[in-house]
């Protein structure tokens, strides 16, 4: 009777804490000149996420596994294509997701494919709670204990190797967190559809923010009510919130560049 | 102090924080200085809470300077420092690097302006794959008018 009466609290938990930390990891990743990585994280988790699905693992390890893979190949693709990057990312992010929508069938998983890609708030666990949270207390720790090196990391990179700051380490570690943030916002927003809720926040807020820091805050913020306002939209108009949410991060990004350019 | 393109003048930093980067560089356990008077002294007093993109080009020339001030290193590295800016700011900078040289630190500077340029130094050499000159501002002016004459183009100084 309980759990009737309560089947929309994880879902909304959820939703709060992906509009949260979702455009603050925006954030962080688009002031680093790194979005593009972002998008390729949400694509080469698909793989790691069907294996560790099929042998009956936690999925975050096998999504992080599979997601730091393709970042480390498209990296070294990166190198040897300098000034084509974008091409080579895109080609890594493309084979891994046919790699992971070929594997369903290979491994025979019983693996919802749609609810992967495009996100089924309402299905999340406790399980998907707990990773959420993770995500959440580790992005907080990261910018608590680093945030002057992710600034200066941000700002200018050249200067903080040469002020011998652990930019490697860091970049490493943010890859990292950004996998589990995005792994956790695919229950939510789905693979394709993470990516607008990295970016939309950010991109409104950026010329306006003085800060890194007000830039997150205020991106979390705008994430907060655009998922509260999918998961709303959801639910008044039986529809499914993730891509509800993917099309609110459009109309928000449209309405802010608008307001800029009456003010 | 890094040259202009090295810096993503875009990212959504207040002045007063890029000039504390420094800190995060700086070797010893001096105490650190304070970015309010480094900023002053480069001539941008009240401007610590401006985004960084809102400054002019010259300022932010000088909010670089502050920076690598505010490491309070031995040797300081400018790499262009007066490039692409104006005339009075150019005077500012090196007025500044003058007096960090008169209160002992050392400056080394690269640097394509070989003009007036080269009176604010006490040493200059000449680089084009090997040494051209070396000497004080007086001595390399007077090698340098000889072998620009030599080759036909305008003499320098």
């Amino acid at each position: 009777m309980v759990e009737a009466e309560i089947w929309w609290l994880i879902p909304l938990i959820m939703s709060l804490l992906i509009g949260l930390i979702c455009p603050a990891t925006g954030a962080l990743l688009i002031t680093q000149r790194r979005i593009l990585l972002a998008n390729l994280l949400a694509h080469c988790v698909l793989p790691g996420l069907v294996i560790a699905l099929a042998l009956e693992l936690d999925p975050t390890i096998g999504g992080l596994i599979s997601g730091l893979l393709g970042a480390v190949l498209a990296e070294r693709l990166n190198q040897r294509f300098k000034g084509r990057e974008e091409g080579a990312m895109n080609t890594v992010l493309a084979g891994f997701t046919a790699l992971g929508v070929l594997l369903v069938p290979l491994l025979e998983a019983r693996v919802d494919l749609e609810t992967l890609l495009f996100g089924d708030l309402l299905a999340a666990t406790t399980t998907d709670l707990v990773r959420t949270a993770i995500a959440t207390v580790t992005l907080t720790v990261l910018m608590v204990s680093r945030y002057r090196d992710l600034v200066f990391i941000g700002v200018d990179q050249e200067g903080a190797l040469a002020a011998k700051r652990p930019v490697a380490q860091l970049r490493l570690i943010t890859t990292i967190i950004a996998g589990l943030v995005i792994i956790s916002a695919i229950t939510a927003v789905g693979i394709v559809l993470v990516i607008g809720l990295l970016c939309a926040p950010t991109l409104i807020h950026i010329e306006k923010s003085s800060t890194l820091k007000q830039l997150m805050v205020r991106s979390s913020a705008t994430g907060l009510l655009l998922c509260a306002g999918g998961i709303g939209l959801s639910i008044a108009a039986d529809l499914p919130p993730g891509p509800l949410i993917g099309v609110l991060c459009v109309i928000a990004l449209l309405v802010g560049q608008t307001q800029r350019q009456r003010a | 102090m890094p040259q202009r393109a090295e810096i993503d003048w875009t990212f959504p930093i207040t002045v007063a924080q890029m000039v504390q980067l420094g800190d995060l560089a700086r070797r010893d356990n001096t105490a650190p200085a304070n970015a309010d008077e480094l900023l002053e002294r480069v001539g941008l007093r009240d401007m610590g809470q401006r985004r960084l993109n809102q400054l002019s080009g010259g300022q932010q020339q000088r909010v670089l300077l502050a920076r690598a001030l505010m490491q309070q290193a031995g040797i300081l590295l400018l790499d262009e420092p007066c490039s692409a800016i104006d005339p009075p700011t150019r005077t500012h900078l090196l007025q500044v690097m003058r007096e960090q040289a008169q209160s002992g630190q050392t400056l080394l500077v690269s640097s394509h302006d070989w003009g007036s340029a080269l009176d604010s130094y006490d040493q200059v050499v000449v680089l084009d794959g090997e040494i051209l000159a070396n000497g004080t501002p007086d001595d390399v002016r007077g090698k340098l008018t000889d072998m620009t004459c030599m080759m036909g183009s305008t003499c320098c100084g």
